[in-house]
Protein backbone atom coordinates (compact mmCIF):
# COMPACT_ATOMS: atom_id res chain seq x y z
CA UNK A 1 0.00 0.00 0.00
CA UNK A 2 0.80 3.12 -1.06
CA UNK A 3 0.69 6.65 0.43
CA UNK A 4 1.05 10.00 -1.61
CA UNK A 5 3.35 12.14 0.69
CA UNK A 6 2.86 15.79 -0.68
CA UNK A 7 5.97 17.20 -0.55
CA UNK A 8 5.96 21.27 0.08
CA UNK A 9 7.14 23.69 -2.18
CA UNK A 10 9.91 25.94 -1.55
CA UNK A 11 7.13 29.23 -0.86
CA UNK A 12 5.25 27.01 1.44
CA UNK A 13 8.06 26.23 3.33
CA UNK A 14 8.79 29.78 3.36
CA UNK A 15 5.11 30.59 4.40
CA UNK A 16 5.27 28.41 7.01
CA UNK A 17 8.74 29.83 8.31
CA UNK A 18 7.21 33.39 8.23
CA UNK A 19 3.82 31.76 10.58
CA UNK A 20 5.74 30.10 13.10
CA UNK A 21 8.19 33.62 13.37
CA UNK A 22 4.04 35.40 13.29
CA UNK A 23 5.66 37.82 10.51
CA UNK A 24 3.72 38.51 7.05
CA UNK A 25 4.17 40.58 4.34
CA UNK A 26 2.04 42.81 2.78
CA UNK A 27 -0.32 40.09 0.54
CA UNK A 28 -1.10 42.83 -2.08
CA UNK A 29 2.79 43.03 -3.45
CA UNK A 30 3.97 39.41 -5.32
CA UNK A 31 6.79 37.61 -3.67
CA UNK A 32 8.61 35.00 -4.71
CA UNK A 33 9.57 34.03 -1.39
CA UNK A 34 11.71 30.96 -2.69
CA UNK A 35 14.10 33.70 -3.76
CA UNK A 36 13.56 36.50 -1.44
CA UNK A 37 14.42 34.17 1.42
CA UNK A 38 17.15 32.32 0.16
CA UNK A 39 18.32 30.88 3.49
CA UNK A 40 15.48 28.98 5.05
CA UNK A 41 17.28 26.22 7.01
CA UNK A 42 20.09 25.90 9.26
CA UNK A 43 21.89 27.56 11.54
CA UNK A 44 21.19 31.42 11.60
CA UNK A 45 18.10 30.85 9.18
CA UNK A 46 15.60 32.39 11.93
CA UNK A 47 17.95 35.70 12.11
CA UNK A 48 18.29 35.90 8.64
CA UNK A 49 14.66 35.56 7.81
CA UNK A 50 13.41 38.30 10.61
CA UNK A 51 16.10 40.28 9.63
CA UNK A 52 14.90 40.51 5.73
CA UNK A 53 11.37 40.33 6.96
CA UNK A 54 11.78 43.47 9.10
CA UNK A 55 13.50 45.40 5.99
CA UNK A 56 10.55 44.81 3.12
CA UNK A 57 8.17 45.82 6.22
CA UNK A 58 10.25 49.23 5.77
CA UNK A 59 9.83 49.54 2.19
CA UNK A 60 6.73 48.03 1.18
CA UNK A 61 4.36 51.23 0.96
CA UNK A 62 6.34 52.54 -1.28
CA UNK A 63 7.19 49.30 -2.83
CA UNK A 64 3.15 49.17 -3.28
CA UNK A 65 3.45 52.27 -5.05
CA UNK A 66 6.46 51.43 -7.87
CA UNK A 67 5.71 47.98 -8.98
CA UNK A 68 4.33 47.87 -12.74
CA UNK A 69 1.28 45.43 -13.57
CA UNK A 70 2.88 41.56 -13.02
CA UNK A 71 5.91 42.91 -11.72
CA UNK A 72 7.32 40.22 -9.34
CA UNK A 73 10.01 40.42 -6.24
CA UNK A 74 12.49 38.42 -6.05
CA UNK A 75 14.95 40.00 -3.69
CA UNK A 76 15.43 42.41 -1.51
CA UNK A 77 19.00 43.75 0.19
CA UNK A 78 20.48 46.87 1.60
CA UNK A 79 23.78 48.03 1.00
CA UNK A 80 25.89 51.36 0.44
CA UNK A 81 27.24 53.05 -2.02
CA UNK A 82 30.44 54.11 -1.81
CA UNK A 83 32.30 57.05 -2.59
CA UNK A 84 36.04 57.70 -1.90
CA UNK A 85 35.93 61.63 -2.29
CA UNK A 86 32.78 61.91 0.19
CA UNK A 87 34.29 59.81 2.53
CA UNK A 88 37.28 61.74 2.37
CA UNK A 89 35.73 64.99 2.98
CA UNK A 90 32.49 64.14 4.73
CA UNK A 91 34.12 61.35 7.04
CA UNK A 92 33.31 57.66 6.35
CA UNK A 93 30.33 57.31 8.84
CA UNK A 94 28.32 60.37 7.01
CA UNK A 95 28.91 59.17 3.18
CA UNK A 96 27.39 55.74 4.80
CA UNK A 97 24.52 57.53 6.19
CA UNK A 98 24.17 59.25 3.42
CA UNK A 99 24.20 56.20 0.30
CA UNK A 100 22.05 53.80 2.09
CA UNK A 101 20.49 52.25 -0.50
CA UNK A 102 18.40 49.57 -0.84
CA UNK A 103 17.28 47.21 -3.65
CA UNK A 104 14.84 45.67 -4.94
CA UNK A 105 15.67 43.15 -7.98
CA UNK A 106 12.34 42.13 -10.04
CA UNK A 107 11.43 40.26 -12.50
CA UNK A 108 11.83 43.25 -15.21
CA UNK A 109 13.99 45.51 -13.63
CA UNK A 110 16.22 46.33 -9.89
CA UNK A 111 14.40 49.19 -7.96
CA UNK A 112 16.92 51.24 -6.27
CA UNK A 113 16.14 53.21 -3.17
CA UNK A 114 17.86 55.44 -1.27
CA UNK A 115 17.01 54.65 2.17
CA UNK A 116 17.77 55.43 6.04
CA UNK A 117 19.94 53.13 7.82
CA UNK A 118 16.81 50.97 9.13
CA UNK A 119 15.91 50.62 5.17
CA UNK A 120 13.04 53.57 5.59
CA UNK A 121 13.20 54.64 2.01
CA UNK A 122 13.99 58.56 1.64
CA UNK A 123 12.70 60.08 -1.61
CA UNK A 124 15.53 59.48 -3.86
CA UNK A 125 14.98 56.96 -6.53
CA UNK A 126 16.13 54.79 -9.64
CA UNK A 127 15.23 52.09 -11.74
CA UNK A 128 18.29 49.96 -13.57
CA UNK A 129 17.18 47.65 -16.22
CA UNK A 130 18.91 44.75 -16.43
CA UNK A 131 20.26 44.61 -20.28
CA UNK A 132 22.17 48.39 -18.92
CA UNK A 133 24.57 46.35 -16.57
CA UNK A 134 27.76 44.87 -18.11
CA UNK A 135 29.18 43.54 -15.04
CA UNK A 136 27.36 42.80 -11.75
CA UNK A 137 29.69 40.68 -9.16
CA UNK A 138 30.90 40.88 -5.44
CA UNK A 139 35.13 41.28 -5.71
CA UNK A 140 37.78 40.38 -3.10
CA UNK A 141 37.35 42.45 -0.93
CA UNK A 142 33.20 41.73 -0.41
CA UNK A 143 31.81 44.88 -2.06
CA UNK A 144 29.57 44.43 -5.01
CA UNK A 145 30.51 45.79 -8.27
CA UNK A 146 28.54 47.37 -10.82
CA UNK A 147 29.75 48.62 -14.72
CA UNK A 148 26.92 49.79 -16.57
CA UNK A 149 26.38 50.06 -19.85
CA UNK A 150 26.88 54.11 -20.49
CA UNK A 151 30.08 53.49 -18.39
CA UNK A 152 29.58 54.48 -14.99
CA UNK A 153 30.83 52.35 -12.40
CA UNK A 154 29.18 51.68 -8.70
CA UNK A 155 30.30 50.19 -5.76
CA UNK A 156 28.24 49.20 -2.72
CA UNK A 157 29.47 47.78 0.05
CA UNK A 158 27.57 46.43 3.29
CA UNK A 159 25.77 43.43 1.65
CA UNK A 160 25.98 40.71 3.80
CA UNK A 161 27.89 36.98 1.92
CA UNK A 162 24.61 35.83 1.25
CA UNK A 163 23.40 39.03 -0.58
CA UNK A 164 26.54 39.15 -2.48
CA UNK A 165 25.75 35.06 -3.89
CA UNK A 166 22.17 35.56 -4.63
CA UNK A 167 21.82 38.71 -6.30
CA UNK A 168 24.16 37.49 -8.93
CA UNK A 169 22.42 34.64 -9.53
CA UNK A 170 19.14 35.89 -10.03
CA UNK A 171 20.75 38.91 -12.21
CA UNK A 172 21.92 36.12 -14.94
CA UNK A 173 18.60 34.23 -14.86
CA UNK A 174 16.73 37.79 -15.62
CA UNK A 175 19.34 39.08 -18.18
CA UNK A 176 18.89 35.16 -20.02
CA UNK A 177 14.96 36.21 -20.05
CA UNK A 178 15.20 39.30 -21.11
CA UNK A 179 17.45 37.91 -24.14
CA UNK A 180 14.55 35.42 -24.82
CA UNK A 181 11.75 37.93 -25.03
CA UNK A 182 14.43 40.23 -26.99
CA UNK A 183 13.70 42.90 -24.10
CA UNK A 184 15.20 46.29 -24.78
CA UNK A 185 13.60 48.95 -23.29
CA UNK A 186 15.16 52.50 -24.76
CA UNK A 187 17.18 54.66 -21.81
CA UNK A 188 18.24 58.11 -21.47
CA UNK A 189 20.89 56.68 -19.44
CA UNK A 190 21.89 53.06 -17.76
CA UNK A 191 20.43 54.11 -13.80
CA UNK A 192 17.54 56.27 -14.74
CA UNK A 193 15.70 58.74 -12.13
CA UNK A 194 12.74 57.75 -10.69
CA UNK A 195 9.92 60.50 -9.71
CA UNK A 196 9.52 60.84 -6.39
CA UNK A 197 6.17 60.91 -6.50
CA UNK A 198 4.79 59.23 -9.16
CA UNK A 199 7.92 57.01 -9.79
CA UNK A 200 7.76 57.51 -13.50
CA UNK A 201 10.86 57.62 -15.42
CA UNK A 202 12.76 61.05 -15.42
CA UNK A 203 14.86 61.40 -18.26
CA UNK A 204 18.64 62.40 -18.00
CA UNK A 205 19.70 65.87 -17.82
CA UNK A 206 15.85 66.47 -16.61
CA UNK A 207 14.66 67.55 -13.49
CA UNK A 208 10.66 67.64 -13.64
CA UNK A 209 8.00 64.92 -13.97
CA UNK A 210 6.12 65.50 -17.65
CA UNK A 211 3.69 62.65 -15.40
CA UNK A 212 2.85 64.63 -12.31
CA UNK A 213 4.41 67.94 -12.36
CA UNK A 214 6.85 67.06 -9.38
CA UNK A 215 9.89 69.70 -9.85
CA UNK A 216 13.06 68.68 -8.78
CA UNK A 217 16.83 70.62 -7.61
CA UNK A 218 19.22 70.63 -10.03
CA UNK A 219 22.80 69.81 -8.91
CA UNK A 220 24.04 73.61 -9.84
CA UNK A 221 21.39 75.36 -7.85
CA UNK A 222 22.32 72.90 -4.94
CA UNK A 223 25.64 73.15 -5.53
CA UNK A 224 25.56 77.60 -5.14
CA UNK A 225 23.51 77.59 -2.24
CA UNK A 226 26.18 75.10 -0.35
CA UNK A 227 28.88 77.36 -1.34
CA UNK A 228 27.08 80.91 0.26
CA UNK A 229 26.16 79.03 2.77
CA UNK A 230 27.85 75.64 3.51
CA UNK A 231 25.08 72.47 4.62
CA UNK A 232 21.83 75.35 2.54
CA UNK A 233 22.10 72.67 -0.20
CA UNK A 234 22.18 69.98 2.10
CA UNK A 235 19.54 70.92 4.01
CA UNK A 236 17.37 71.71 0.62
CA UNK A 237 18.30 67.60 0.20
CA UNK A 238 16.83 66.94 3.43
CA UNK A 239 19.97 65.30 4.66
CA UNK A 240 19.19 65.83 7.78
CA UNK B 1 25.76 68.18 12.01
CA UNK B 2 27.97 69.78 8.79
CA UNK B 3 25.83 73.36 10.24
CA UNK B 4 26.75 72.66 13.55
CA UNK B 5 30.60 72.33 12.59
CA UNK B 6 30.31 75.16 9.94
CA UNK B 7 28.75 77.51 13.07
CA UNK B 8 31.66 75.85 15.25
CA UNK B 9 34.15 77.41 12.85
CA UNK B 10 32.36 81.07 13.11
CA UNK B 11 32.42 81.13 16.58
CA UNK B 12 36.11 80.15 17.02
CA UNK B 13 37.02 83.13 14.03
CA UNK B 14 34.90 85.34 16.32
CA UNK B 15 36.44 84.29 19.33
CA UNK B 16 40.27 85.34 18.04
CA UNK B 17 38.73 88.25 16.18
CA UNK B 18 37.71 89.75 19.81
CA UNK B 19 41.04 88.40 21.01
CA UNK B 20 44.47 89.84 21.40
CA UNK B 21 45.43 89.01 17.64
CA UNK B 22 42.39 89.97 15.28
CA UNK B 23 44.65 89.34 11.95
CA UNK B 24 44.67 85.85 12.69
CA UNK B 25 40.76 85.56 13.63
CA UNK B 26 40.73 87.38 9.42
CA UNK B 27 43.16 84.68 8.49
CA UNK B 28 40.54 81.77 10.04
CA UNK B 29 37.73 83.47 8.18
CA UNK B 30 39.12 83.93 4.67
CA UNK B 31 40.52 79.77 5.00
CA UNK B 32 36.44 79.14 5.60
CA UNK B 33 35.56 81.17 2.74
CA UNK B 34 38.66 80.12 0.97
CA UNK B 35 38.20 76.09 1.58
CA UNK B 36 35.19 75.35 3.39
CA UNK B 37 32.52 77.00 1.58
CA UNK B 38 33.88 75.68 -2.12
CA UNK B 39 34.69 71.93 -0.86
CA UNK B 40 31.11 72.09 0.64
CA UNK B 41 29.82 73.06 -2.69
CA UNK B 42 31.63 70.65 -4.85
CA UNK B 43 30.23 68.25 -2.45
CA UNK B 44 26.93 69.14 -2.82
CA UNK B 45 27.24 69.10 -6.37
CA UNK B 46 28.33 65.26 -6.11
CA UNK B 47 25.64 64.33 -4.19
CA UNK B 48 23.27 65.91 -5.97
CA UNK B 49 24.49 64.57 -8.90
CA UNK B 50 23.47 61.12 -8.22
CA UNK B 51 19.35 61.53 -8.16
CA UNK B 52 16.88 63.62 -8.14
CA UNK B 53 15.85 65.73 -4.82
CA UNK B 54 12.46 67.01 -4.37
CA UNK B 55 11.63 70.72 -4.95
CA UNK B 56 7.95 70.88 -5.15
CA UNK B 57 5.24 68.29 -5.34
CA UNK B 58 2.68 67.58 -7.99
CA UNK B 59 1.09 70.38 -9.95
CA UNK B 60 -1.12 68.90 -12.87
CA UNK B 61 -0.87 72.54 -14.85
CA UNK B 62 2.78 71.68 -14.39
CA UNK B 63 2.83 68.17 -16.01
CA UNK B 64 0.73 69.84 -18.94
CA UNK B 65 2.97 72.48 -19.60
CA UNK B 66 5.88 69.96 -19.67
CA UNK B 67 3.85 67.42 -21.57
CA UNK B 68 3.62 70.48 -24.15
CA UNK B 69 7.08 71.53 -23.91
CA UNK B 70 8.09 68.37 -25.13
CA UNK B 71 5.63 67.93 -27.82
CA UNK B 72 7.22 71.31 -29.55
CA UNK B 73 10.46 69.69 -29.18
CA UNK B 74 9.24 66.59 -31.01
CA UNK B 75 7.07 68.90 -33.49
CA UNK B 76 10.48 70.93 -34.07
CA UNK B 77 12.83 67.92 -34.84
CA UNK B 78 9.91 66.60 -37.24
CA UNK B 79 9.68 69.57 -39.11
CA UNK B 80 13.59 70.04 -39.34
CA UNK B 81 13.60 66.47 -40.72
CA UNK B 82 10.44 66.58 -43.34
CA UNK B 83 12.37 70.43 -44.77
CA UNK B 84 15.77 68.66 -44.56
Amino acid sequence: MSEDVEVPTPAEVVQSQLSKLKLSLDAEIPYRLATVFAKISGWGAKREIKRRAKLIKQIEPTLKKMLLPNEEVLYVAKGTQSSTTEALFMGAYWAAVLNQTVFVLTNLRILMLRSKSNGKPTHTFWVLYYNEIDLFQPNWSGAMKLKLKDGKKLTFTGFPKLDRKAMPTIFQDALDNYRKLNFHPTVSQSRENLCSHCFQVVPKARYACRNCGSVFWTPKELALRSLIFPSWGDICMKHY
Amino acid sequence: MELIGYLFSWLWAISILIGPNPEEGWFVLAMIFIFAHPVDGMLTYSVAKKGLSPRHGPDAARALAEQSADTDEGDEELLEAEEA
